[in-house]
């Protein structure tokens, strides 16, 4: 009974590219040490001091652990989970375990570099900080001289989710910089889809229960979400809420780990649950079931539709509009909407109606209108439960099995997160099911919640921003926003919508967007066509490949900051230095800081690590919650008020209070000059197929797969690429394919596979996995591109964007699938 | 009299693999030596094969079996069970391989001698290491506790229950966090113990008890599906 060997090598990958560039890094530097304690036991000598530090895993993964990292003679050694004042939110994972070997990776940056050979190649040589940041303001005041501040273009990434340190960080040290430098913005349009529709349906807020309140329903549907491996310290909170009774049913396109917990899996075909929630909707109307009082009481449903399209106002009827001071102080016109009141059977203002009618309105005065509740009506008309089954492959009895859940065997908590996100079809995904859970009425209770879950604290991010220097004067602001599907198109044409925007420079940090961005090859062209590139990392990625300029910034665990941003726990996270910076690095506060001194902007920068949280503690919220920066220096991780049901009481965040199913108005959320057909966008009950990855598509003769890119349990985004500990779960890029599908194709389990389509090719090793439907292959993201056996995962998506929302469809994409 | 076992749920295991990252960053583990791997399962035969894992030579973890949507999956961790009656210390042809009165059984470095009866003796196979050649490391620092055991060419390794830890008051590395809630811990001779409390109205199985090693970990059945 022989131990076999670990993580066997399936082929060479292009990993030994990058041994050049190895030389850059840390590689070898460290050798001479010893990798074994000294035996204490034969050498006597005393146990030596650990000292623990605390500090938090930033990447963007949301969960924000708060870990001890343990420190002897100067070197972290281990971390582990941190203890808090309530252990349900104690959390580490596989990545935090490891965060030592991030720490001391071979792939870590030395020293600034200068960019020698071609773009790419990873050829630099080494230069002094001095040297790099003066390059770096030569070129970019030269720049701003010639075609203004907004020729220089920031990427401002979530690689670090911290205060100083951050990028996407709300006031993040980063975005003052730009706000003082002017420099324009790309917008990473990421993740738009389910934030689209869940601010038009829900309004603005925090969205989602609270973690703890799962164990409160009764009915737990995850929808399209494996959250054991990309929302990982919710696993346990599911599991409470399964074992304390609640049924757990799990919509998804694979048979994956959330799904072998639930008690009801209910497969669905790729981009189709718009559909599947159409189908479920029809059925409880059909049978009866709405919550007419919610429908009433919470939602737009009894609003009146006039014949062009606008809500019937009480100015209509003659009511002369008021004005009142909102919240933050500005007037607004108040000019409320007119329900019809079953029990006054009168038109009057939804503020003072008893009773709206849902139905039955056909004209006020000399207005013809219909309900809203009308709309919905006709919205699922033609979405028979057969028609809904026929799309999404779910029979027609589970989807009344579904209606029936969320209508009769509440109360039902959906946690719905990124998964329907990915698909050209987005919105018209999300759409659908958040009117499931309205019309059902499971919102806004204890036990029933929905949407992608923002624990947060709201700190001082706008007066970080705009805080005038030590000399009083006023940040610029930034430049204009870019999309990222655009920028390429700027950077070739020097146009922007017909008008001149010249583009010389693209500055990257904490971000890899060569890793994580749709359409990989026209990202290179994007990276070759570019005049000069400054990426600031920690490791040689392929970004930093692509880098004039590449800066080494420390690991987490070598410089102060604050960790917010983690959306499902209410804790802030104050990280300690445990250790010096390695090698020449620096923080990225510390960068910022130099490069907006060598600008000439030194003196909006005036100000101490410590001097800059306090000034983003400086808010009501955060003094509500009684945080200040001698608590989180002492405690560590500071509890924070936190709501914990999502609109609670079914009072929502629109500017009705009420949820809504209709839009008055269709405004796109970007401007590409894009025709825009707003017959799609008028109901939030609209379901259209995804470009490729449904089924039906025409492209799919040509291409039959379709092709997932989930979640690895190991990285988030492109970090911990360099940890050779995770390799031993997940070592290579695969394939997952149905066994079925792969023994047509002639594919056995470890062979080399080649997934192709028009845009590009990846090659891979094929992992037969029951859990697959046919024709949808499911592969881990999160790959370097030297990681590949050859091409990219991301050459084959493509970079096109829904008609009103900005948002990449990573897993929109067909493919054919060959055996190499 | 404190006796150390361990139960692990079945039910809540999503195979996460936090224990073994833990494992090898505490144990300063080479990368050739896992103490506590992470199976993916197919089946629902327990006492069958443990299931596959890239740490002991699949292509990838997290499959499932069966045929879709009818899918099977399931996740076993696996380490030394520290058996009451152990076989490894039966055939132990030097005294290296030690049973404590906690329960603990672990391989003394300094008397093994490599022979592999053990590994030849145990139930349950892949939980022994016997590297033949000089450990390699991913890193090139001391990683870990400062007594985490000794790495050498030539001798067995096994989980040790992190003794070195359990001595000074502290967790198994592999306690260290399991975010399933799925992992439990401590003297099984306390009913008021986590592993305890974690066993008390539980069904559950100890593996290959058909061996009669008496296996101190106790391994939870999901519960049945609500449908």
């Amino acid at each position: 009974m022989t131990d076999t060997a670990l993580s066997q090598s399936r082929g060479l990958s292009r990993r030994s590219f990058i041994k050049g560039a190895a030389a850059l890094s840390a590689a070898g530097l460290l050798t001479g040490c010893s990798p074994q304690a000294p035996d204490l036991a034969k050498t006597g000598e005393p146990a030596p001091e650990t000292k623990i530090y605390s500090g938090a895993c930033r990447a963007q993964c949301i969960q924000g652990c708060y870990l001890d990292v343990h420190v002897r003679d100067g070197q972290v050694v281990r971390t582990t989970a941190g203890r808090l004042p309530e252990p349900e939110y104690e959390r580490i994972c596989p990545k935090g375990l490891t965060q030592v070997a991030r720490v001391y990776s071979s792939e870590r940056l030395q020293y600034p570099l200068r960019r020698v050979g071609e773009r790419g190649k990873g050829e630099f040589e080494r230069i002094s900080w001095d040297e790099a940041i003066q390059e770096i303001a030569d070129k970019w005041k030269g720049y701003i001289d010639e075609f203004g501040p907004e020729s220089i273009v920031y990427f401002v990434g979530s690689g670090n989710c911290a205060l100083l340190g951050g990028g996407t960080a709300d006031g993040s040290v980063l975005q003052r910089l730009r706000q003082v430098t002017g420099a324009s913005n790309i917008t990473t349009d990421r993740d738009m889809a389910v934030i689209d529709r869940l601010g038009k349906v829900f309004g603005y807020g925090g969205w989602g229960n609270i973690p703890t309140d799962f164990v409160n329903a009764k009915t737990f549907v995850i929808w399209g979400a494996n959250p054991v491996v990309s929302e990982k310290q919710h696993t346990h909170f599911i599991l409470d809420a399964r074992d304390a009774g609640a049924r757990v049913i799990d919509i998804d396109i694979a048979y994956n780990t959330v799904s072998s917990k639930a008690d009801w899996f209910i497969p669905v075909h790729p981009a189709t649950d718009g559909a599947l929630a159409l189908g479920a909707i029809r059925e409880v109307l059909d049978q009866g079931w709405q919550d007419v009082e919610f429908l009433r009481s919470h939602t737009e449903a009894p609003f009146l539709i006039k014949e062009d399209g606008t809500y019937l106002r009480m100015s209509d009827l003659g009511v002369e509009p008021s004005t009142t001071v909102n919240a933050q102080g500005k007037t607004v016109v108040v000019n409320p909407c007119v329900v019809w009141d079953e029990e006054a059977q009168a038109a009057v203002s939804v503020r003072e109606a008893a009773k709206p009618a849902l139905e039955g309105v056909t004209a006020v005065g000399d207005f013809a209108v219909k309900t809203v509740y009308d709309i919905i009506v006709e919205s699922v008309a033609d979405w028979t439960v057969e028609r809904a089954s026929e799309v999404s492959g779910v029979p027609a009895d589970d989807i009344r099995g579904l209606a029936r859940a969320y209508a009769l065997d509440g109360p039902v908590t959906t946690y719905a997160q990124y998964g329907l996100n990915h698909y050209n079809n987005g919105t018209y995904n999300y759409g659908p099911v958040f009117a499931l859970v309205l019309i059902t009425g499971n919102m806004g209770k204890q036990g029933a919640g929905c949407g992608i879950h923002s624990v947060s604290l709201a700190g001082n991010s706008a007066g970080c921003l705009a805080a005038p220097s030590s000399t009083g004067e006023k940040p610029q602001g930034g430049g204009r926003n870019i999309n990222w599907n655009q920028l390429y198109p700027i950077v070739k044409s020097g146009t922007k919508l017909g008008e001149p925007f010249v583009l010389k420079s693209l500055y990257a940090s904490c971000t890899n967007p060569l890793c994580a961005n749709t359409e990989h090859l026209e990202t290179v062209a994007l990276f070759k066509e570019l005049e000069f590139i400054v990426v600031q990392e920690m490791t040689m990625t392929e970004t930093a490949r692509y880098a004039d300029i590449l800066l080494p910034a420390c690991h987490w665990f070598e410089a102060v900051d604050l960790r917010q941003r983690a959306y499902n726990y209410p804790y802030l996270i104050w990280n300690e230095k445990a250790i010096e910076p390695l090698y020449e690095s620096k923080s990225d506060f510390e960068i910022y800081k130099l490069i907006a001194e060598a600008l000439g902007y030194g003196e909006f920068f005036d100000f101490t690590e410590e001097e800059y949280v306090e000034r983003w503690l400086d808010s009501p919220a955060v003094a509500a919650s009684e945080v200040t920066l001698e608590r989180l220096k002492e405690e560590k991780a500071v509890r924070f008020k936190a709501q914990e049901i999502g609109f609670k009481g079914g009072v929502f965040g629109t500017d009705t209070g009420r949820a809504r199913f209709y839009q008055e108005k269709v405004v796109p959320d970007h401007n590409i000059g894009q025709v825009v057909d707003p017959e799609k966008e008028r109901t939030f009950l609209y379901w259209e197929p995804a470009l490729e990855a449904d089924l039906a598509s025409p492209l799919r003769d040509r291409f039959p797969f379709t092709v997932c890119s989930e979640h690895m349990r190991t990285r988030t985004h492109s970090q911990w690429w360099d940890v050779g500990y995770l390799a031993e779960f997940e070592p290579y890029p695969i394939a997952r394919l149905n066994p079925e599908d792969a023994m047509e194709l002639g594919i056995a389990d470890g062979d080399k596979v080649r997934l192709y389509n028009d845009r590009g090719d990846v090659t891979m090793i094929a992992a037969l996995n029951a859990g697959q439907q046919r024709k949808s292959v499911h592969c881990p993201r999160s790959w370097q591109d030297i990681e590949f056996l050859g091409g990219n995962l991301s050459d084959l998506t493509f970079n096109d964007y829904n008609q009103a929302c900005a948002n990449q469809a990573y897993n929109d994409v067909a493919v054919a699938i060959e055996k190499l | 009299m404190t006796y150390y076992g361990m139960a692990i749920d079945l039910g809540r295991c999503v195979g996460c693999q936090a224990c073994a990252a833990a494992c090898k960053v505490a144990n300063n583990l080479p990368k050739n030596i896992a103490y506590n791997v992470v199976y993916t399962k197919t089946d629902h035969d327990w006492d069958g094969p443990f299931g596959t894992a890239v740490a002991r030579g699949a292509v990838a973890n997290d499959n499932a079996g069966g045929t879709f949507p009818d899918c099977v999956l399931e996740f076993l961790p696996m380490q030394c069970q520290h058996c009451e009656d152990p076989s490894c210390l039966r055939v132990c042809p030097t005294g290296a391989t030690k049973k404590r009165e906690d329960g603990i059984v672990w391989v003394d470095s300094n008397l093994c001698v490599g022979c592999s009866a053990c590994i030849m003796a145990c139930p349950y196979e892949g939980v022994r290491t016997l590297e033949k050649e000089r450990p390699e490391y991913y890193l090139d620092v001391v990683v870990g506790e400062y007594d985490a055991p000794v790495h050498e060419a030539g001798i067995v390794e096994k989980c040790t229950f992190c003794k070195n830890l359990i001595d000074r008051g502290q967790e198994p590395a592999c306690m260290q966090l399991c975010l399933a809630r799925a992992r439990f811990w401590g003297d099984l001779d306390d009913p008021g113990s986590a592993v305890s409390q974690a066993i008390e109205g539980r069904a559950y199985r100890k593996l290959r008890e058909k061996a009669g090693t008496k296996p101190s970990v106790y391994y939870l059945l999901p519960p049945e599906r609500k449908g």
